[in-house]
């Protein structure tokens, strides 16, 4: 098949076919279409490039080992979104050494928090909000990046985390209070 | 009109992805991780069993295990209740 003509296929098409043939070409083409997600999203929560470099290159490792068990069910971004956060989350807590990777896990949860509406968050100036995601827990950064960059509905993100999904609504609920306090005592002005 | 709604999470993983790869990278990165892979296919199995041997589990190691002076009974049937009947 031509290149132009992979180019035009679906995920799970080159997934399928890739399945079908094994050649490298198929893979090659899943790896070019996100290698650079994979990576952005390393980058955003393991905050050093070489340790997202590696990242990325395992989280590849994985999905090459695991595609035959990929069912489809969810879509191809939405599994490897998953196993990136999930290997992301365990470097956290086992190289790292932080335990508490959500703002309820580190503080006091008892006052009823308003909601931020999404907008505040969704507007706030690229270089500023890079500064605020530096700042806020692992775990609620992972949750502001699943539902706002990827999409991802509430129930998936639930699935990917292990959560259920009222656990995840409040989650997010917190990391987008987090993220308004943090923005607040960042730039004062 | 109405304006297209702003969502600046997207523009940050745009400014996070190092773009595309020039090709040379790319095959280098596949074929790394498709000889690491076949590694792990072709020898975990067998460092799993190895290491299941070495630990004493699985069926042939108690057969082998036996010794000739116990009269066909290994160590743990010998540890058995007199009331129990050996297998």
């Amino acid at each position: 098949m031509s290149k132009q003509g992979i180019n035009k296929l679906t995920d799970e098409e080159v997934i399928s076919l890739y399945l079908k043939s094994r050649s490298s070409s198929y893979f090659t083409m899943l790896y070019s279409r996100y290698s650079g997600k994979v990576f952005s999203k390393c980058i955003s929560l393991l905050k050093v490039e070489q340790l997202a470099d590696d990242a990325t290159q395992d989280i590849f490792l994985k999905i090459y080992l695991n595609l035959a068990k990929f069912s489809g069910k969810s879509k191809f971004s939405t599994w490897v979104y998953s196993i990136t956060y999930n290997y992301c989350i365990d470097y956290i807590r086992k190289k790292k050494k932080e335990k508490n990777i959500f703002s309820e896990d580190i503080e006091n949860v008892g006052e009823p928090l308003s909601d931020v509406p999404d907008f505040e968050l969704l507007e706030i100036e690229v270089e500023r909000l890079k500064k605020v995601m530096d700042v806020i827990p692992p775990g609620d950064k992972a949750v502001l990046l699943m539902k706002y960059q990827d999409d991802m509905s509430i129930r998936d993100i639930a699935e990917v985390l292990s959560k259920s999904e009222s656990a995840i609504k409040m989650k997010l609920k917190r990391a987008k209070h987090k993220a308004q306090i943090s923005y607040k005592e960042i730039f004062k002005d | 009109m109405s304006e297209e709604k702003r969502n600046n999470f997207k523009r940050l993983e745009e400014d996070n992805d190092l773009g595309p790869r020039d090709d040379k990278e790319i095959k280098g990165t596949i074929s790394f991780i498709s000889s690491v892979s076949r590694v792990i296919e072709l020898y975990l199995p067998g460092f799993f069993q190895l290491m299941i041997s070495m630990t004493g589990g699985g069926q042939d190691n108690n057969s082998k295990s036996r010794k000739p002076d116990s009269h066909g009974l290994s160590k743990r049937d010998n540890e058995r209740s007199p009331s129990e009947p050996p297998k």
